[in-house]
């Protein structure tokens, strides 16, 4: 990849606010499964593993990596299948309030991020872009990966 | 990647192969030095990598190679005799031209002049061994070319027009001919007439015949004993060896057929070939061999391959049970066949999956045979169970390890041989690499007959670090244990441990990384044995499928004693999670408690299942115990590598997933959990 800069991002809904994700590293969007199925001996983001496609992916769930409450399963619950890179290895999906949509973005619009507050494990963002009058903060997917790992 | 670096990336992996290859026959050699097929794969190789290094601009390398091709050539032609000089000058070429692999055509000065030197090493071996035999050249070089005594004849037959009327059927004289040897026939038919002209019973027809065969020109004389008369015959020797297969033959047979000119004597003579293509020919006959014998798929195709089969062995058994559910006997009957067909469908990917552990042994010959060399040390090194298939990233990260076990053997396992005499030991070392089945494991045993790990010492060092209090009593087994701490052991105090835990904590750690074990047993004056216990991670594991609480959990049969139902009798009995079983007491775990389940009710029902792996003993107490169960492991990927219980995931039939319970993990957790020892080491590794 010649350069880093994302065109399309993906956004969607945890509680209260809109996150996105570049839309080119988004392999799948999948309903809320009946059973994750628990790894026992993980941290409680981590709420488990589903079978995408005969490979087995963890799920890690966006509301407590936000530090948010989470309630019962909403129809509108989903799961962002996302693949850094083609290696199944580090494949991950994040369980997400409800999906919002996909969104052309022009270089020139993505703002730093300004962090208005402490509560969330994500401190870093590739950018905040005033869309509809909501500001959408996107997702470092490496950072976000590094925080799964540990 | 462009085109061009495909085909470099490519030609380099070959080599590395060819490299591999020569190598396995420089060893063989080495104690065959006579072996001419040995000589001619190392001449193959050679050749290959210069052929393919010129194409691809690896010129200096081209070049290098070229002069040890040289050597080998004359070799080959028995102009040079193998002499050990000679292997060592050849493995120290070999190393210099992987370094030319790796780094092209880009060298610093130094190692131009290295590269300058070694060349000029060649030259000067070339020349003080060339004198050496040249007197029986030229007899040798004969028997080479025909080693059969085939000579070739080219016979022509041009029978007189009544040769029919006596009844001959020259057919039958040219089978005669044919049943000689291999021959080829032309048949020259520019007499026969117009349909309008032609007697039925005139033989109008002509052959000359190329004939190699080992017989005497009087046998192929007597074929044609009762037409002699009745025919002009012409037999002729026109070379020494068979020209049957030359191309140039074939061309002046096409040639003549269609012109319907007889061939002349100097014609075929010229088609004779010189031996240097006779050479090349065998050669490509071999090379073909070989590519039938094996292909080379890219590793990220078989990957493909074994995800696409376990998925469909996934939705064969939704299938089945759809079929089960609907009491639909066609479909059921459909399904049986799908259950077999994928069965072995999957049986073959995962062994197409698997590569032999011999791909990586030369590797370790080699560094045992240099490093003795070094040292001067007279090492066997034997191996055992070569055949042993591994899953490709496992053989990968093993062999790093391996040498680094290997290296510490020779450099500190075994003594000097006088030291060897003194403690009235035979003067030659021994290096045992085992490799075997054990259950759901592989174990790769290294042992070598050196001076063993003096616990005393290690106590020691132990102490004087600070990693354990002093008078601390520990068993043997937990001594040993202490080399894989890191910052144990570092290279300036090698000596005062015999060497040992130099780097294991490395060691260790890359052999968890493929959810292996490592663990070192040793008796002082001995020797040592680093055991490696492995898990085929991909393949099909037996699994005993229990549950506890709301999941479902494998646990890998092979590692299963006994199951018995764990009455609440015999749990009240027992103290500090110990219980005793046919006098034998046994620690248990409760798999509620260590997955962090809520707890057992009393009222309800639980099972016990004994594991052991080795000779470590563990009782695991679940909910219920639901079947037998043969299922496919899949990674859980790195995400989930630290949570240390479940080696893998399997998905069920319904979809489902269920953990598998990685036993050897869940015997560690409990022995640290209760090990002094490891409460006292300071910085424990995880």
């Amino acid at each position: 990849m010649e350069t880093n800069q994302i065109n399309t991002i993906l956004s969607f809904i945890v509680k209260d606010n809109i996150f996105a994700v570049d839309a080119l590293q988004v392999l799948h969007i999948l309903e809320v499964p009946d059973v994750i199925t628990k790894v026992p001996n993980t941290p409680d983001y981590m709420i488990g593993v589903i079978n995408h496609h005969g490979n087995i992916v963890p799920v890690v769930d966006m509301r407590l990596i936000m530090e948010e409450e989470i309630g019962e399963k909403e129809k509108n619950h989903s799961i962002i299948i996302i693949n850094p890179s083609d290696s199944q290895e580090i494949r991950f999906g994040i369980y997400v309030d409800m999906i919002s949509e996909v969104i052309e973005i022009k270089p020139e619009d993505l703002k730093e991020t300004v962090l208005d507050s402490k509560k969330g494990m994500i401190d870093s963002y590739e950018g905040t872009i005033l869309h509809k009058n909501t500001f959408i903060h996107i997702i470092d997917l490496k950072h976000l990966s590094q925080i799964i790992d540990n | 990647m462009d085109k061009i670096d495909q085909f470099k990336a490519k030609f380099v992996e070959e080599s590395m192969d060819n490299i591999r290859d020569l190598e396995e026959a420089l060893l063989l050699l080495e104690n065959d030095m006579e072996n001419q097929e040995l000589i001619e794969r190392i001449f193959r190789a050679m050749h290959s990598i210069k052929g393919g290094g010129a194409m691809f601009g690896f010129n200096r390398l081209s070049e290098f190679t070229h002069h040890l091709e040289t050597i080998y050539d004359n070799v080959r032609n028995k102009k040079i005799n193998v002499n050990s000089e000679l292997i060592t000058l050849t493995f120290s070429a070999i190393d210099r031209i992987m370094h030319l692999l790796k780094f092209g055509d880009n060298l610093s000065k130094n190692e131009l002049s290295d590269f300058n030197s070694a060349i000029a090493g060649f030259e000067s071996f070339l020349k003080g061994n060339a004198s050496e035999k040249k007197t029986n050249i030229q007899t040798k070089n004969e028997e080479l070319v025909n080693p059969e005594g085939e000579k070739s004849y080219l016979i022509t037959f041009i029978p007189q027009a009544e040769l029919l009327d006596n009844g001959t059927n020259p057919f039958l004289l040219l089978d005669d001919v044919h049943a000689l040897g291999k021959a080829v026939t032309v048949a020259f038919t520019s007499k026969i007439p117009d349909i309008d002209n032609l007697k039925p019973d005139t033989c109008y027809t002509f052959w000359q015949i190329i004939l190699s065969t080992a017989q005497s020109i009087n046998e192929i004389k007597e074929v044609f004993i009762f037409v002699d008369g009745e025919c002009e015959l012409h037999i002729d020797q026109v070379a020494d060896a068979s020209i049957i297969n030359s191309p140039k033959l074939k061309e002046l047979l096409d040639k003549a057929s269609t012109t319907n000119t007889l061939l002349t004597l100097n014609e075929v003579k010229n088609c004779v070939e010189t031996p240097e293509e006779a050479a090349e020919k065998k050669k490509a006959a071999v090379a073909k061999e070989h590519k039938i014998s094996s292909i080379r798929v890219s590793s990220h195709k078989v990957d493909e391959l074994v995800t696409l089969v376990s998925e469909l062995v996934i939705t064969q058994s939704q299938l089945s049970l759809f079929a089960e559910n609907n009491n639909d006997t066609t479909i059921a009957a459909i399904a049986e066949n799908i259950q077999k067909l994928s069965r072995q469908l999957r049986d073959n990917a995962f062994d197409i999956s698997l590569i032999p552990l011999q791909s990586e042994l030369m590797r370790f010959q080699r560094l045992v045979r240099d490093l003795s060399k070094e040292q001067n040390k007279d090492i066997d090194f034997i191996i055992e169970g070569s055949d042993i298939e591994l899953d490709k990233t496992i053989i990968e990260n093993l062999t790093d390890p391996l040498l680094h076990i290997l290296r510490n053997c020779i450099d500190h396992g075994i003594e000097s041989k006088e030291e060897r005499i003194a403690a009235g030991k035979s003067p030659k070392g021994t290096i045992l690499f085992k490799a075997y089945n054990s259950g759901a494991n592989v174990i790769i045993e290294v042992s070598d007959d050196g001076r063993g790990i003096d616990p005393d010492i290690i106590m020691n060092k132990a102490v004087k670090k600070g990693f354990i209090k002093p008078n601390t009593q520990l068993a043997k087994e937990e001594i040993f244990e202490l080399l894989f701490t890191s910052g144990f052991s570092t290279r300036e105090t090698v000596s005062d441990i015999s060497g040992r835990g130099v780097g294991m904590d490395v060691v260790r750690r890359k052999i968890a990384g493929i959810r292996g074990d490592v663990s070192i047993d040793s008796e002082k004056g001995k020797g040592t044995i680093m055991s490696i216990r492995l898990p085929f991670t991909l393949s099909i594991i037996d699994g005993l499928l229990i549950k506890v609480a709301a999941n479902h959990y494998v646990l890998p049969i092979s590692s299963i004693e006994t199951i018995f139902s764990a009455e609440k009798g015999r749990k009240d009995t027992s103290f500090n999670y110990v219980v005793t079983i046919n006098n034998e007491q046994i620690p248990y775990i409760d798999l509620r408690d260590i997955f962090k389940e809520a707890e057992r009710t009393d009222e309800e029902y639980s099972q016990m299942i004994l594991i052991r792996t080795d000779d470590k003993k563990l009782g695991i107490i679940a909910d219920s115990v639901v079947g037998e169960y043969q299922t496919v492991v899949k990674p859980l990927g790195r995400f989930l590598e630290k949570q240390g219980y479940v080696s893998g995931a399997s998905i069920m039939g319904d979809g489902t997933i269920s953990m598998v319970i990685d036993t050897s993990r869940l015997l560690n957790a409990r022995r640290f959990k209760k090990e002094t020892a490891r409460e006292m080491i300071k910085n424990p590794v995880v």
